[in-house]
């Protein structure tokens, strides 16, 4: 129990932000763009996995070498050629692990992401976000307010937490496009 | 990749169950979901950054949400409570109309209901369970009358007319501040945030009034006034059923079940043979059902229920 809270709140502060260096990583590496939320996933759950035995001292340095490892294994499997050369991981400007102000920009470049993301929502997930997490209310009274149903708060707030996190795997620049083309109304999604 | 897909809709309805609250069951579910495999954790923690990240956005350019309510209740209201609450606002607003007739208000919630209610000029009040406040206006002040229960006041000073507090035989008057004030009975406690609070006692006005600052608490019963300074923490304890909450450390159940009381039809009777066990924790003031397991399962007390009240015994 305390062994793993102690694992989660590593993953948390230190793997976590790492997000969008990963998924640059991969994009650049590996050609079908389709498979990058997977191998994302993927990287997260090796990760974690083996973080479990060591908690590694480098988490930047051991999280995108894994990514490496995972793409290695998947391209020997595929018998495909990578776009990339796996070997770039230097081309990715070394960040230390120290907290810096490198880190603080980082944080700061995540809450703008969010901001983006959240300004993108569909207009009533975005309503219902920004009424339980802007504003603070509970889901309850976010119901009351809007006149529906609690149930239909909480498939507002998981469609938009969804749709928001994935603005972590956005690029600069391209994020605003890339929320708009993921919004872009499809058979599951209600509402 | 649908096998992605279909984790991540898994993590973000826990995460959105979760921040509703979960009951025993669901929580034992929840639990037993995380463990399964390291995927739907890693789904879990990754959506639980981005929900905390959320916290700290601030609201999209030209938002509008329907009109917030004067009085959003937070639990079930009737429909006297809220026509109570909009006739509040009315003569809150009703200037001229109050000068023609002296304008008194009952403000009340029932067992398990919390309000809201917006004065004017940014003042703020927010009721807890079982309260009932009575406001009368007169020319330069606005007096409430606080007859039961417990209300959070966030006051913007009003040069032209000052607000103040009469309960139990205490008048407690703002100087710009945040304070929340709990009658029960003769007591009356008086928790002090941020300013300052002038603290009387009604039958005795000559006497030198109590002045409250930032981080304390005032408590008082017939002739006698406390005056204690609090950590933030302890304040912040003190506070959190303005979130729907009840915090203990280390407390006699005894007195964790007049708590949860306040806030449920169900009532928790303790036989004296359980009613110092000691308990600490944070709980859904209105999840007494939760507390009920917990005292069965962790503390193995013997729990029964009839007619509609539960009984707790060693």
């Amino acid at each position: 129990m305390d062994r793993s809270n102690i694992l989660d709140d590593w993953f948390f502060r230190e793997v976590l932000p790492l997000e969008p260096a990963i998924v640059e990583y991969l994009s650049r590496n590996w050609g079908s763009e389709s498979e990058i939320e997977d191998l994302r996933q993927e990287v997260f759950v090796k990760v974690y996995e083996s973080a479990r035995t060591e908690i590694p001292a480098a988490p930047r340095q051991f999280v995108l070498q894994m990514a490496q490892n995972i793409l290695f294994v998947r391209q020997r499997r595929n018998k495909v050629i990578p776009i990339g050369s796996l070997a770039d991981l230097e081309a990715l400007e070394p960040e230390s692990d120290e907290p810096s102000p490198e880190r603080r920009t980082a944080a700061r470049q995540e809450v703008e992401r969010l901001q983006i993301a959240l300004d993108n929502l569909p207009d009533r997930c975005r309503e219902v976000v920004v009424l339980r997490k802007v504003r603070g209310l509970s889901q309850r009274e976010v119901a009351r307010q809007l006149g529906i149903e609690e149930s239909t708060v909480e498939q507002h707030l998981a469609k938009g937490l969804r749709l928001l996190a994935q603005s972590a795997s956005s690029r600069r620049g391209t994020i605003i496009a890339q929320a708009r083309r993921y919004l872009r109304p499809s058979g599951s999604t209600n509402g | 990749m649908a096998d992605g897909q279909l984790i991540e809709q898994q993590a973000a309805d826990w995460l959105i169950k979760e921040d509703r609250g979960l009951d025993f069951r669901e929580r034992a579910e929840f639990d037993r979901w995380l463990s399964e495999e390291t995927d739907n954790r890693v789904a879990y923690l990754r959506l639980k950054r981005t929900w905390i990240g959320a916290g700290q956005l601030s609201e999209p350019k030209n938002f509008r949400a329907a009109a917030p309510r004067p009085g959003t209740a937070r639990v079930l209201r009737n429909a006297a409570g809220w026509a109570i609450a909009a006739m509040l606002l009315v003569t809150a607003i009703a200037g001229a109309w109050r000068l023609t007739r002296p304008s008194i208000t009952t403000i009340a919630t029932g067992v398990g209901e919390q309000m809201n209610v917006s004065l004017e000029r940014g003042t703020r009040i927010e009721l807890n369970t079982n309260t009932v406040l009575r406001s009368q206006v007169s020319g330069s002040a606005r007096t409430i009358t606080m007859d039961r229960g417990q209300a959070f006041f966030d006051v913007r000073r009003d040069k032209a007319r000052q607000l103040v507090i009469l309960a139990a035989g205490r008048r407690i008057t703002d100087i710009g501040t945040k304070f929340s004030v709990y009658r029960n009975g003769d007591n009356v406690k008086v928790v002090v945030t941020e300013g300052r609070v002038r603290i009387e006692d009604v039958k005795n006005l000559s006497a030198r009034p109590i002045e409250a600052g930032a981080n304390s608490i005032v408590i008082a019963n017939g002739d006698e006034t406390l005056l204690a300074k609090m950590t933030g923490a302890e304040i912040t304890k003190e506070l959190t059923w303005r979130y729907g909450l009840l915090t203990f450390t280390d407390e006699p159940l005894e007195a964790v079940s007049r708590e949860f009381n306040r806030y449920n039809a169900k009532k928790m009777h303790i036989d004296p043979s359980a009613r110092d066990i000691k308990i600490g924790g944070s709980f859904r003031a209105n999840n007494v059902d939760g507390f009920k397991d917990l005292l069965q399962q962790v503390f193995a007390l013997k729990v029964h229920e009839s007619s509609g009240d539960i009984f707790v015994s060693k």
